[in-house]
């Protein structure tokens, strides 16, 4: 398949993903639905979106919340009851959730969803196991680097969305730390070119250890007080696998 | 006739001695600073603030730019900050800086670095360098250090009395002192090969959260 049909592909598989999670609208869907009434792949790739959510129901996916998810959530619905008193909340407003449901269902079916990593068997990610995913997604919701770790291999494996640098700046990857809250680095990338990071073992115990991962635009060479800017492209969880969905 | 010619002659070689020694010490400041890219960079940062005299210089940043040699940073005696971010240099000599506050000299290859009588200094940056020695002396104001990702096998800190934040993650430290440190809080000191005992009496200092091996849910 060549580069144009590949990319093609994609574009086609990530619509097929927003048609049946009801975020295309308007003339988009309508658009893409006589699309559909001709293209027969794209029907496929569809009802291949449909089956796949609709066996979200399993519990050993689920990360059971702390407190403070609970009381964070109370308070958000209780401050939108109050203000909805006041007036009729925007659009953006209602749809304040969505963001996170994206991130949620798009961390989700990547753990069953090889698909996106398969081109990268050059590259080692093979029939290794796979430890931990993330996948970091953009104030609105748009996904902006997906990432899998393997321990035994030490290695992460990038996948970018379109990311832009000007030619004085780098990324850099962060790691929230579940147990102190600490901001540390796991690595400068240079641009959205590198698909693979050799991990030293300070940097898989950050993975470990990570709630979330960061990508911020800095400076190039990275930060130099080791925290990141206020840059921030995308954040993410960084979900830890079963040993039942570790096979990719 | 003749007199008249001789005059001029020596007029003139006056004249141009002067024009000659003036546009010699418009930048006597660079003329110790050994390494060009430091010197290129300095001269940006002059320019830019307008400054003439190293007196004047009130802070060097010189990030990613090659820089394998700080010679000569001595004589800007009055800066409050240095930050060399990300070059290749060895060794530094910065102790006659005696109004630094920030010292930034992470990303370089320096493998000793000896901090003694810099009484304004409060922040230090040297992660990610190859020191296998550290010995900080007389810092009073010294509030944070970051010195992870090195190969530290010591580190001797001496009358730092406010230090608070001190990062050593990801060194081979088996032992740090910390009773001269009253106002430690926080102390990252995990990827080292310390023994249990050390963890023990981390774990029993109150008001210091201590991340180490032996409290990190990671350590298989």
């Amino acid at each position: 398949m060549s580069g144009s049909e590949n990319a093609n592909s994609l574009n086609n598989d990530s619509a097929a993903f927003e048609y049946v999670v009801g975020t295309l609208r308007g003339k988009a869907r309508t658009d893409f639905e006589a699309l559909m009434r001709q293209n027969e792949s794209l029907r496929f790739q569809v009802s291949e979106w449909e089956e796949r959510l609709m066996n979200l129901n399993t519990t050993e996916l689920t990360r059971t919340p702390t407190k403070d998810n609970w009381s964070a959530i109370e308070n958000r619905i209780n401050t939108t009851a109050q203000s909805s008193h006041q007036s009729k909340p925007g659009l953006l407003a209602r749809l304040f959730w969505l963001p996170w449901l994206l991130t949620g269902v798009m961390t989700v079916l990547l753990m069953f969803n090889s698909t996106l990593f398969q081109t990268d068997q050059e590259n080692g990610i093979g029939k290794l196991p796979i430890d931990y995913m993330a996948v970091m997604t953009t104030n609105d919701g748009k996904a902006a680097l997906s990432a899998v770790a393997s321990g035994d291999a030490r290695r992460m494996w990038l996948r970018w969305e379109d990311n832009r640098l000007e030619a004085d700046q780098d990324f850099q990857l962060w790691a929230v730390s579940r147990s102190d809250g600490e901001i540390r680095s796991i690595s400068v990338i240079a641009n959205s070119d590198t698909e693979v990071l050799e991990l030293s073992e300070a940097e898989w115990r950050l993975v470990k250890d990570a709630d979330s991962l960061l990508l911020t635009v800095e400076d190039e060479g990275g930060s130099p007080i080791d925290e990141p800017s206020d840059n921030l492209v995308a954040k993410g969880l960084c979900v830890r696998l079963t040993r039942t969905d570790r096979d990719v | 006739m003749f007199k008249f010619l001789f005059n001029r002659a020596i007029y003139i070689s006056v004249l141009a001695n002067l024009i000659l020694s003036s546009q010699t010490n418009a930048t006597p400041v660079l003329a110790g600073v050994a390494d060009t890219k430091f010197r290129q960079c300095i001269e940006k940062l002059m320019a830019k603030h307008q400054w003439q005299t190293a007196a004047q210089v009130e802070s060097i940043k010189c990030h990613n730019q090659e820089i394998t040699s700080a010679e000569g940073i001595q004589q800007f005696e009055n800066i409050k900050s240095l930050s060399l971010y990300k070059n290749t240099i060895k060794t530094i000599d910065i102790k006659n800086l005696k109004n630094l506050e920030t010292l930034n000299l992470a990303g370089n290859r320096l493998n000793r670095l000896i901090l003694s009588q810099l009484p304004k200094l409060q922040k230090v940056y040297i992660f990610k360098n190859q020191l296998t020695k550290l010995n900080f002396n007389n810092l009073p104001q010294l509030t944070q250090l970051k010195a992870n990702d090195n190969q530290l096998d010591s580190v001797n800190l001496a009358s730092t009395p406010l230090l608070t934040k001190l990062y050593l993650f990801n060194n081979q430290l088996e032992y740090l002192e910390i009773k001269n440190l009253p106002e430690l809080r926080y102390l990252d000191v995990r990827q080292n090969p310390m023994p249990d005992e050390f963890y023990d009496f981390l774990d029993d200092q109150s008001d210091l959260t201590a991340r180490h091996d032996g409290n990190m849910e990671d350590w298989d």
